[in-house]
């Protein structure tokens, strides 16, 4: 098992970071009641492990026993889906990203399903049950309206809890339902802190210099910082204060773009450019990922001047996205924007 | 309250039915047979006020009134010729036996007018009874038709009467009747040219001589010289009008060949829905509402049986052995029995004429009229019947579909029949070697107006003909569509003089150079102009044509041109002074606008819009496939983006909605595009290849890894197996996060084969791992449009299985071999490093990694030698060490920072390598596809 799994914790009191947090969520699980929480925060904060962590506190260790089932719901066209649900005695989880355009009826059915039972089981501590909804966030607005008037309506034997990037994609009904926690990321020293106790576990010698390295490539993702340290350590080892971090291929990718799109700006450059979108798209990486990436990586590399203006279009650009129908026009059109901001930059700067 | 009710019949009085009622007839008239179409239309509107009792009454009391009052009509038709006079009389004549029964309620006041500008008549009788105020009209169109031809078996007239005395039982009330009836007189015909002057022979048809012979080899070697006596299957296809079913029939007729042939049964089942609805029982109710199984299910039928049984023949001579002169002999005379009404399912009477009757010794199945296969499952069904048709050793008789292209969507014909032609014959059979297609081109201009000529000289007086120019724009209106041409040119003819008609029209259009310019395109567009009021004829434009039209961004006048090229070509294609004079250029703009000053465009998006059948996703994602290479200059390309950008919102915002923005999406696509040229492309190299829009084949691709992901993550995220099996806990993460970040991990830190996850890693899962996260360089347009190219498989061929799982667990405990193996993985990076760092001053110097990866390679198998790794080892070896080698490459590059002069140096300096080159190659290569080539191989001949 990775890394990132094995010291996993398991338990609120074994959390590293965030004590206010762990202190909130240890006095909501002291009471009687329970509300619905939205956890969220940024890739890699650890909302996850609390949510899983608060599960445990509920309902004790029977959370841990899961099962995946697979069911088939029929939508009202009499399409069926199947879908993997997680499920123990006490909770249930849902991807809904697996159903994009269907969301609505697995949310109603499932959640009608789990609803309409009650808690069998008479020793747990709790009187409700709880839906987990991974990737809350893209859920479609319909799915989100049919979760509000489901949250209503069972909300005496079910408790939801929505896990998401960021909010502002969730309806603010069910904002307002909801308790909403932030779990920021971790800071470089506690990331640096769980590298160390890690490394201590698995029994090999971190150089400090090192752990500060991956903490501060991982960009405060505490996964990626032990990934990133799993492998360095397949990669070589003992380890070298100064060693290279490992960044993932399309990360890479992502960067040799901006190299080709700082070098030459011509349609035909544009064209090459294009055909390495694709290969990242079809390599399943979000689309708005790669603008933001790219957005990124290009503002490392330009001017002070120009850094601005290319978060401008990259924000603009990823919410025309967002519009429109098909991702790679806009990924495409962003990188020609900057390709043209770039070059008029350049031109403006020869003619004094 | 307002009742219409509408009966319409077809009828063919014979005479001897009708001569015992018609005193006053004129023999003439009826020697012909006719075809008498009577419309009865009885509008009622009854007055609110009074009731329809009394009404009642007010009617009977008229009675007396009636009959005298009809003959007075009689006497009320001054004006007319004799012709109608004979007619109204004819009519009248005939009616009495009803109107005496059944009119007697009326009070007749007869109103009749004559009117005889062509060939029609009316004749207008109206009733009026004042105190019951209230209105009924017929409306009886009768038309004579010259049934030479056509034998057509109807009611008779007898009929109608009972009809209209059905009717007017049934509608008791009414107050005033108008009889408009209609007839042709004798100067000019009803019949439609088309059918007139069908072609008796294969020299009269207009289609190019090469197809003739085609058709005619196929028939002469399938049907007549077929020894095996197995079906087989041609299929002609063209876009209509170009002449296909004009030459199967013309040359089976030479040949001999019978014709069965299925027509799809319409108005047969709507009439008798109507007339006895009452009688019927449920079942057959049912029936008649299922249309679509019906008429399938008759096609079956007839289809079957037109197998079984051989065609009815009453003088039967066997003798025709000789079967090669008689055919030279060719049956041009006897072309009454032009086998128009063969078809022996639908109309089975016809064989009652004798003339009708002729031994064909050979027989074929012709399926022009094929039942509508819009849903599938009846498209299965069709298939299923065709390939057990041909499977069966049964059947005899070879089939031929006459399949009009629908929607020229591609310009690549044979790409194009293949689409139509498979959703009526399965693939099975289409490739199989009893299949045979004939391609039918639209007919050339040049044909046409031969054949108009021929016409005219053939049956007009010579005082009437147009000159060949007029014949020939006619041709060039229709698009090569012969029937069309025939019905322009019969239209034409309604004008007293149609040369001055057209001459008129061509002044006050401003044209006065028809069929005088060079350039079809222009022609073509003036004939449209000049005929515009006659028959406006859609023309589609294809995908291609669309693409070229805004893409090569044709624009018109050379006022703001600096290019001399342009200038010159310009001036050659626009000789005439005309065209440039309406298409001057005559303002421009201010300073502050001059960027958006652009030519005026050749085509307008308005027209191509029009005249597109293209889905507007479709084409947007061809447009963006294919634009690069039409944009010189990034800033065109950016203007270009931000249009494309903007449709493709239009295109998905609004579909949830149901609201079709589609229209928008296109006009913004089409004048954005076609603003965003700031210079026209010179012509000469611009042949340039489309290319399929990649799309498609990345969201199959994105699919295809979205699937096997899925699967996956389901496999691995199976909790009841022992969770330690598994390399991570797939609950804990999303799935873009499993993409994004866990699985590049993972792939790498399992690419070290000794590593205890492989244990936990199925080979198959891990090929999938490696593969997803392999960035290739892309692919270029060449793959994409290469249908092989992107067909590859899943998994490229780098990346092996080199490790079986005994193998595996027999490396892992051996703890030595990872020892050494760490340390020397170390050692090569290190060099690596070195390597690099030598490397890296010139930025701009492609480094050539491989040299690098080569070298090392070199040591690491001396090292290997050293050191006895095994052979697994070796392999991971290199693999890690390429790895490393991109991100050291990677980083190193990146952490330079980049002087923009030189990066400005750098890029003049491709640019002008560029102009360099294209100017070599502006040439264009042979194999490109020539965009506007209008594929018209027959123009060979005639001019």
């Amino acid at each position: 098992m990775l890394w990132v799994d094995k010291y996993r914790p398991n338990s609120l009191e074994k959390l590293d970071y965030h004590e206010n947090i762990t202190k909130q969520l240890k006095a909501l699980t002291q009471l009687n009641d329970f509300p619905h929480i939205i956890f969220y925060g940024p890739p890699g904060a650890g909302k996850k492990t609390r949510i899983n962590c608060v599960l445990k506190e509920l309902f004790g260790s029977g959370v841990e026993k899961m099962k995946t089932i697979q069911k088939e719901y029929q939508t009202p066209s009499g399409r069926k889906i199947d879908l993997n649900l997680v499920v123990s005695n006490y909770h249930i989880e849902l991807n809904p990203g697996q159903v994009t355009t269907q969301d609505r009826v697995i949310i109603q059915n499932v959640i009608k399903e789990i609803a309409q039972t009650q808690q069998i089981d008479s020793t747990a501590q709790k009187r409700f049950k709880v839906v987990l909804l991974n990737e809350a966030d893209h859920l479609s607005k319909d799915a989100q309206h049919a979760l509000r008037r489901t949250m209503e309506k069972y909300s005496a034997n079910l408790r939801l809890i929505l896990c998401c990037d960021n909010t502002s994609k969730i309806i603010s009904p069910i904002q307002s339902r909801c308790l909403l926690l932030r779990i920021s990321a971790p800071e470089e020293k506690d990331i640096v802190n769980i590298l160390n106790q890690v490394a201590s576990k698995e029994g090999i010698k971190l150089p400090q210099k090192f752990a500060y390295t991956i903490a501060n490539k991982s960009n405060r993702n505490l996964r990626r910082a032990l990934l990133m340290l799993e492998t360095a350590r397949v990669q070589q080892y003992p380890f070298s204060e100064d060693q290279n971090v490992i960044l993932p291929d399309w990360e890479v990718y992502i960067k040799n773009l901006t190299n080709m799109i700082l070098q030459e700006q011509s349609p035909e450059r544009a064209l090459q450019v294009r055909g390495k979108l694709y290969e990242l798209i079809t390599h399943c990486i979000p689309p708005t990922l790669i603008i933001k990436t790219l957005a990124i990586e290009l503002a490392q590399n330009v001017d002070n001047q120009l850094k601005g203006r290319i978060f401008q279009e990259a924000a603009k650009y990823e919410a025309n996205l967002q519009k429109g129908n098909k991702a790679i026009f806009h990924i495409e059109a962003f990188v020609i924007k900057v390709m043209a901001i770039y070059k008029k930059y350049i031109i403006d700067m020869t003619k004094f | 309250m307002d009742r219409k009710k509408t009966l319409s019949f077809i009828s063919s009085s014979s005479s001897s039915s009708n001569n015992s009622k018609l005193s006053n007839n004129d023999n003439k008239n009826f020697k012909k047979k006719k075809e008498i179409l009577i419309d009865l239309t009885v509008s009622d509107e009854e007055n609110n006020t009074t009731p329809p009792t009394s009404s009642n009454n007010s009617v009977i009391k008229n009675n007396p009134k009636k009959k005298r009052k009809l003959n007075n009509s009689k006497s009320f038709s001054p004006k007319d010729n004799n012709d109608d006079d004979e007619l109204s009389d004819d009519l009248f004549s005939s009616f009495p036996d009803i109107l005496d029964i059944d009119l007697k309620d009326f009070d007749l006041n007869y109103d009749l007018r004559f009117n005889n500008n062509n060939n029609k008549s009316y004749v207008q009788k109206s009733q009026k009874d004042r105190k019951s105020k209230k209105n009924v009209r017929f409306l009886t169109e009768i038309e004579y038709i010259d049934v030479d031809k056509k034998n057509k078996k109807g009611y008779k007239i007898t009929n109608i009467q009972e009809s209209i005395h059905k009717y007017l039982n049934s509608t008791p009330k009414r107050t005033k009747n108008n009889i408009i009836s209609d007839s042709e007189t004798n100067n000019i015909e009803t019949q439609l040219w088309i059918d007139k002057f069908i072609p008796n022979n294969s020299s009269e048809l207009a289609v190019h001589k090469k197809k003739i012979e085609e058709v005619r080899n196929w028939l002469i070697y399938n049907i007549i010289k077929n020894k095996t006596k197995k079906p087989s299957l041609l299929i002609l296809t063209g876009p209509t009008g170009s002449g296909k079913t004009a030459t199967l029939r013309v040359l089976a007729e030479e040949l001999n060949i019978e014709i069965v042939e299925w027509t799809n049964p319409i108005n047969t089942l709507k009439i008798s829905e109507s007339n006895q609805e009452f009688n019927f029982d449920d079942e057959n109710k049912k029936k008649i509402k299922d249309n679509d199984t019906t008429i399938t299910e008759k096609f079956e039928h007839f289809f079957i049986s037109a197998n079984k049984y051989p065609s009815l023949q009453f003088e039967y001579e066997p003798g025709i052995r000789s079967q090669e002169s008689y055919i030279s002999d060719s049956l041009t005379e006897s072309n009454s029995s032009m086998s128009l009404s063969l078809s022996s399912s639908s109309t089975p009477n016809n064989l009652n004429n004798n003339n009708n009757l002729k031994n064909y010794k050979y027989k074929i199945i012709l399926l022009e009229d094929v039942p509508l296969l819009t849903n599938i499952h009846a498209q299965k069904k069709f298939h299923n019947l065709i390939q057990s048709y041909f499977n069966s050793s049964k059947s005899v008789y070879s089939l031929i579909f006459i399949i009009s292209e629908i929607l020229a969507i591609d310009d690549d014909s044979y790409k194009k029949q293949e689409f139509s032609i498979k959703t009526y014959i399965p693939t099975s059979v289409l490739n199989s070697n009893i299949c045979h297609i004939i391609y039918f081109n639209p007919i050339a201009e040049t044909y046409i107006a031969k054949v108009l000529n021929n016409l005219s000289k053939k049956y007009l007086p010579p005082s009437k003909h147009l000159n060949t120019k007029l014949l020939r724009i006619i041709g060039l209106h229709t698009n090569g569509d012969i029937r069309s041409a025939i019905n322009t040119f019969q239209f034409l003819y309604l004008f007293d003089d149609p040369e001055i008609y057209i001459s008129k029209k061509a002044k006050s259009l401003n044209i006065k150079t028809i069929g005088k310019s060079i350039d079809p395109k222009f022609r073509k567009k003036e004939a449209n102009n000049l005929f515009s009021s006659i028959s406006n004829k859609n023309t589609h434009l294809s995908l291609f044509h669309i693409l070229g039209k805004i893409l090569y961004n044709k624009r018109l006048t050379t006022t703001t041109i600096n290019n001399n090229n342009i200038i010159s070509m310009v001036e050659s294609k626009f000789k005439d002074d005309s065209y440039s004079k309406s298409y001057n250029f005559e303002f421009s703009f201010g300073d502050h606008l001059k960027e958006h000053e652009r030519l005026p465009l050749e085509d307008e998006p308005d027209e191509i819009i029009n005249q597109s059948q293209v889905d507007p996703r479709t084409l947007l994602l061809f447009l963006e496939q294919n634009l690069y290479s039409y944009y010189e200059e990034i800033e065109e390309l950016e203007e270009a983006f931000k249009y494309i950008c903007l449709t493709d919102q239009f295109q998905s915002q609004w579909k949830y909605n149901k609201k079709d923005f589609s229209l928008y999406s296109q006009y913004v696509t089409m004048y954005g595009l076609l603003h965003a040229h700031t210079n026209p492309i010179p012509e000469f190299n611009k042949l340039k290849k489309m290319y399929k829009p990649e799309e498609w084949s990345a969201n199959k691709l994105i699919d295809q890894n979205n699937k096997q992901l899925n699967d996956i993550l389901l496999e691995w995220s199976d909790v009841s197996n022992n969770p330690f099996k598994m390399p991570f806990r797939t609950e804990h993460t999303s799935k873009s996060n499993i993409i994004t970040e866990i699985f590049p991990y993972l792939s790498k830190i399992t690419s070290k084969s000794n590593h205890i996850l492989n244990r936990e890693i199925k080979n198959s899962d891990k090929q999938f791992l490696n593969y997803i996260n392999n960035y290739t360089n892309p692919r270029t347009n060449e793959n994409w449009w290469d249908n092989t190219a992107y067909s590859y498989s899943l998994y490229p061929q780098t990346i092996k299985e080199n490790i079986l799982d005994d193998e595996m667990d027999e490396i892992i405990p051996t703890n030595k071999y990872e020892d050494e193996f760490t340390s020397l993985t170390s050692n090569i990076t290190n060099n690596d490093i070195e390597a690099l760092d030598s490397s890296n001053d010139s930025i701009f110097d492609t480094i050539s990694i491989d040299d690098i990866i080569n070298s090392n390679n070199l040591n690491n198998n001396n090292n290997n030698n050293n050191t006895n790794t095994n052979n697994t080892n070796n392999n991971n070896n290199n693999n890690n060490i390429t790895n490393n080698n991109n991100h050291n490459d990677n980083d190193n590059k990146l952490n330079q920072s980049y002087n923009f002069m030189e990066l400005f140096k750098k890029r003049e300096y491709d640019k002008f390598l560029r102009q360099n080159n294209t100017s070599d190659n502006s040439q264009p290569i042979k194999d490109k596809i020539d965009l506007f080539e209008i594929e018209d191989d027959e123009i060979e001949e005639i001019d």
